[in-house]
């Protein structure tokens, strides 16, 4: 049902037009806010936005951003706090600190952003704050100099190591040891930088209808034992949030990352309190493989998909898609070659570790190869550990949120790579940094956390094309078609979401329909060159592959760059659509699918730089030109032939969260509710097919569950374990009839799906809104789930979803 | 005449003398005065008076004798200093307060002055607003919580992937065909090609309009008819024939979905306010002179 707010704000913005005579004209002076039912519970006290959307729209923001409540940002020069950062990403100007730590720089985001999480790394929050406050009685000791002082980028490291070993040991010490000083209490100043944070983040939070901004509450948990990055982002869905940032200094004890999520799941999702929140793993390509270990069981492997639904691919310390390396030929787990794409050398922040060999390189590093083997798991576990969406951010430690214009990147890490000469001698193989995309209804933070949850997302490398992805029998899903996204809603799941064998032995469809990125006036967006589905799977031996296929726009299109000016030349494609089918489709074989869209190539950063700096990377005489600008450019020469990953151009790029398919799970609904003329007298058909027979999932051993869910529970019904009962010898089992349930049946069909039906007495089903929205179906018998979203269509007494049966 | 007693004994029967003689007499009352170093820097001399009316302020209200820090840093120096080695905490403290510490020691004088500084900042009960003040405030400052001026638009796209060539042609045969017919939005929508954001946008900002369409249809859009097909403008993907069907000018919202903002960005103004208030008045006290430059 559509929350009573939502009606009284439709009201209030009426009155406010009415009052202000906007509009005009009498007959539609009335905004037609959609009332319709989202997805979703509206948490928090707030206005619903004025341009919500059914078929909802992109909105694009940065959950990965550090300020100087971050130790290691202090200590690269950072000065400026969750404020400015949100400030920043509204589209203020802000301060940056110089090579000097002194914030001479500026900067200016040339596109605000939708959204913004700031993710100060919790475990020095109480440190930081003592150390920077003048009058704390360890002010004046080493540790706290070294946060403050200006340190040669060298040195900076070592600093950097000093304060964040903590986290890098597998017991580490509560705080740091100075926090035992009498009259220090770390403690009590962790607090009130949280609570800081949390100000900075309503202050920029916008409440109103117009709904131009959302903030969340955030922060990064930090493990990185012996260098080997296992950091999360923890977002939380509104202002009802723990009060500490559990860290890993707090967390250790429990398991990384089990202490974390004890510590969500007790502080947060279980203390009723309202809190609700996703935690976001990242920079798996620094991690040794250890990000993505492997699960102990299937109630650890589902935990960690239920905490954990999103995974951040791409971020200014590297892509974690994949991984492929030009000189060797050869990748890991993969023969893709657009899997060079920013890629950084090493395997994880281990001081002095050589980058190891492609063949010795830790698999799971790589988010691709952590899907596959999350089917595999799936496979012998029952539950996928891996079941990632994905996400893009920036990391930076600027508090630069969302600054990822190629051609305007100056950095990340404060005085480290102020300058052109220092990006380019040690902070080449970083880049921008991505973006994160939703599909949400409207810009407030339950819209965009449900769609984190659901994982209707998709990251960018940096760009904003615009990349729509269904998957489904997809029905009359037509490119040219002007109701492709509605119909794309209506017969198949987005991006994100989970599909049966929906057209039997046929491959399901797959549609993208991706928009390139508008640009500004100054920075147009490059054309489109192709879009690519990447699938995985695992076959009957257990065994996982993947292949990449090109399902639209043309990689030998011609596009590249002018070398003497980096301009673009050669046309690409405003926008590329097709309906694919997966021409090696097995019913029997898990899968994922996920799209990929690839820009026409432009000049790296580093080019940029570089050609600024009078040393062009594309020039014969490139290194005499290197060596009259200074020791710092040599690497500007540096060739495809001396480094596996270097590229003086990139192709930018956007990844949609994979949709999955999974032969037990859901393959067509059909019935809806039927609305009776009286209160009380509205009745539910359901006919389920289901990949596999809930009775062979364990029905007489666990309870059998059907829910129907909009933003309320429709109509929900448990059978107990034991009691569905055979109809004689016949494939039917039936479960006795209930004061709601007058029939509901399971029959086993001769091609190994199952038919569940479901028909309700007369019943109070007010609370399916009678207008067409997204309605879901879940089944679940055990730990098995089989969930089914479709946009429900209503008219003539029925809410109901499209479906073959229903048209019969 | 070696004993010092008497000499202070002396010379203070003198000056009452003095003060009994001239009691008809009011005496100057001298102000304190404090030096700070002069530098070039006018906001480092600033913030320097700043520090010292502070500091004393904090010993004036005796700041130093409870707090735990203080007390902690005393024993510390006073440990080092050699004041008692076997003795206990307190006589260690009472020790080096006798020497002054509390008043010379640098991280007792930067810990008082921060202490002060919250306390003279901190938002007193009268501080908390009522809401006849919060919607005052409201009202003053509306512009910085003002919504931006809004559009509500539908558009019938044409994509330049499609049409090819003959996108101009087909736009303007398509304009004329929807202004003949007096075309609906709603139908109308249907002629044209999907667009990968939908066919209408909802009350959308300037800002978010750029963002979708790209600058030269954003441009454009401001200086559209209304409730009329008009265009076709251009964007970045094809061509747009656009029906604005309202437009909201800038406003301030509704106070109550701003109302938490306005309080935190009330209390932070009265906050910095008390404090510049405590820190005139403090400095009032003092003739303030600029030593040497340090």
């Amino acid at each position: 049902m559509v929350p009573r707010l939502d009606c009284r704000a439709v009201f209030a913005a009426a009155l406010l037009s009415a009052l202000i005579g906007c509009g005009g004209g009498s007959d539609s002076s009335a905004p037609t806010t959609q009332a319709f039912p989202a997805p979703w519970q509206r948490t928090e006290v707030r206005e619903p936005c004025d341009d919500a959307e059914l078929l909802r729209q992109p909105f694009f923001g940065d959950l990965h951003v550090h300020t100087r409540a971050s130790a290691d940002a202090y200590i690269y020069g950072t000065r400026v706090g969750p404020r400015d950062a949100y400030a920043f990403a509204r589209g203020d100007e802000i301060a940056v600190s110089d090579e000097n730590e002194e914030p001479t720089r500026r900067a200016r985001l040339d596109r605000r952003l939708d959204f913004t999480a700031v993710t100060d790394h919790s475990e020095w929050f109480g440190e930081v704050q003592v150390c920077t406050t003048p009058g704390t009685p360890v002010y004046d000791e080493a540790i706290c100099q070294i946060l403050r002082v200006l340190d040669p980028p060298g040195e900076q490291f070592m600093a950097t190591v000093q304060w964040l070993f903590p986290a890098g040991i597998a017991n580490p010490p509560r705080s740091l040891p100075f926090c035992e000083t009498p009259g220090v209490d770390c403690d009590a100043a962790a607090v009130s930088v949280w609570q800081e944070m949390q100000a900075a983040a309503e202050e920029a939070y916008d409440r109103t209808a117009a709904c131009t901004f959302t903030s969340f509450i955030a922060y990064e948990h930090t493990p990185s034992l012996l260098g080997r990055h296992q950091h999360r982002n923890v977002i939380f869905r509104n202002e009802h949030v723990p009060p500490f940032a559990a860290s890993q200094l707090e967390t250790a004890s429990g398991g990384v990352p089990q202490g974390l999520w004890t510590a969500i799941e007790n502080d947060c999702l279980n203390a009723g309190t309202g809190c609700d929140a996703v935690i976001i793993p990242h920079n798996s390509n620094l991690s040794s493989g250890l990000q993505f270990f492997t699960p102990k069981n299937a109630a650890e492997a589902q935990r960690r998909q239920d905490r954990e639904p999103l995974v951040e691919l791409h971020q200014q310390k590297g892509n974690s898609e994949c991984r492929f390396d030009r000189l060797a030929g050869r990748g890991v787990g993969t023969e893709d070659e657009l899997c060079s794409f920013e890629q950084v050398n090493r395997a994880d922040d281990t001081p002095n570790r050589v980058p190891p060999p492609i063949d010795r390189y830790p698999a799971r590093n790589m988010v691709r190869n952590a899907l596959k083997d999350g089917l595999a798991f799936e496979q012998t576990l029952g539950a996928n550990p891996f079941r990632f969406g994905f996400v893009g951010s920036t990391d930076t430690h600027d508090a630069l949120a969302g600054n990822t214009e190629e051609t305007l990147w100056e950095g990340g890490e404060g005085a480290n790579d102020s300058t052109a000469a220092r990006q380019i001698s040690g902070a080449r193989d970083s880049n921008p940094g991505g973006l994160a995309v939703v599909w949400a209804e409207e810009n407030s933070r339950d819209a965009i956390f449900s769609a984190l949850r659901r994982r209707e997302t998709y990251a960018t490398s940096g760009t904003r094309p615009v990349v729509r992805f269904f998957a489904g029998d997809l029905t009359d899903v037509s490119c040219g078609a002007a109701d492709f996204v509605k119909r794309g809603y209506q017969t198949g799941t987005p991006m994100g979401g989970e599909l049966g064998a929906v057209r039997g032995d046929a491959s399901p469809r797959f549609a993208v329909l991706a928009a390139k990125d508008p640009g500004t006036r100054d920075n147009p967006g490059a054309d489109l060159q192709r879009v690519q589905i990447i699938k995985g799977w695992v076959d009957a031996a257990g065994e996982t592959h993947e292949r990449v296929f090109d399902v639209a726009g043309d990689p030998n299109n011609g596009a590249g760059v002018d070398p003497a000016t980096c301009a673009t030349v050669g046309r690409g494609a405003r926008e590329l659509c097709t309906v694919w089918e997966d021409p090696d489709f097995d019913r029997t074989e898990r899968a994922f699918y996920y799209a990929r869209v690839l820009e026409n190539p432009v000049c790296r950063w580093s080019t940029v730089v570089c050609k600024a700096a009078g040393v062009d990377p594309f020039a014969p005489d490139c290194a005499a030109q290197a060596s009259a600008a200074g020791t710092a450019f040599t690497d500007c020469c540096l060739t495809q032939d001396d480094e596996a990953f270097l590229s003086p151009t990139v192709q930018e790029r956007a990844w949609t969260s994979p949709v999955w398919y999974k032969p037990e799970a859901i393959s067509d609904i059909a019935g809806g509710v039927e609305y009776g003329s009286n209160p009380g007298s509205d009745r539910l058909a359901l006919r389920v097919r289901l990949g596999q027979s809930p009775i062979e999932d364990g029905a007489q051993a666990f309870d059998l569950m059907v829910a129907v869910n909009d933003d309320d529970e429709i109509f929900r019904v448990a059978i107990p374990a034991g009691t569905l009962v055979q109809e004689g010898s016949t494939p039917r089992f039936t479960a006795p009839a209930t004061d709601d349930v007058e029939n509901l049946a399971i029959e086993l069909l001769p091609n190994g799906e199952a038919l569940l039906t479901l028909q309700t007495a007369d019943l109070d089903l007010s609370a399916a809104d009678d207008v067409d929205h997204m309605v879901e179906v879940a089944v679940s018998v055990g730990s098995r789930r089989a969930t089914h979203v479709r946009l429900w269509q209503a008219g003539g007494g029925h809410l109901r979803p499209l479906s073959d049966d229903n048209d019969a | 005449m070696r004993s010092p007693v008497l000499h202070f004994a002396l010379l203070g029967a003198l000056l009452f003398a003095a003060q009994t003689l001239w009691s008809s007499v009011p005496l100057p009352v001298a102000r304190p005065t404090i030096v700070v170093p002069a530098s070039s820097d006018e906001s480092a001399t600033a913030a320097a008076i700043d520090d010292e009316v502070l500091f004393r302020e904090a010993l004036a209200r005796e700041f130093d004798s409870s707090d735990k820090v203080v007390r902690a840093r005393l024993v510390r120096v006073g440990r080092f200093l050699g004041l008692g080695k076997d003795r206990s905490d307190d006589a260690v403290e009472s020790e080096a307060r006798a020497l002054g510490l509390q008043r010379s020691d640098p991280v007792i004088r930067r810990h008082l002055v921060e202490m002060m500084r919250l306390a003279a900042a901190k938002p007193g009960r009268q501080d908390l607003p009522s809401e006849s003040e919060l919607t005052a405030y409201y009202r003053q400052q509306a512009d910085s919580f003002a919504q931006p001026a809004r559009v509500r638009l539908t558009h019938v796209y044409l994509s330049a992937e499609r049409h090819g060539t003959n996108l101009e042609l087909d736009a303007a045969e398509l304009l004329a065909t929807m202004r003949r017919g007096e075309m609906k939005p709603a139908a109308a929508a249907q002629l044209g090609d999907p667009f990968v954001r939908g066919a209408e946008l909802t009350l959308t900002a300037p800002a978010q309009v750029e963002a979708v369409f790209g600058a030269e249809f954003a441009a454009a859009v401001g200086n559209l008819p209304e409730r009329t097909w008009s265009g076709p403008l251009r964007s970045p993907y094809g061509l747009h024939v656009v029906w604005i069907a309202e437009r909201i000018a800038a406003a301030p919202p509704p106070f109550a979905a701003v109302r938490s903002r306005v309080l935190h960005a009330l209390l932070n103004e009265r906050r910095e306010s008390r404090l510049q208030a405590a820190l005139q008045a403090l400095r009032a006290r003092y003739d303030v002179r600029i030593g040497a430059r340090t």
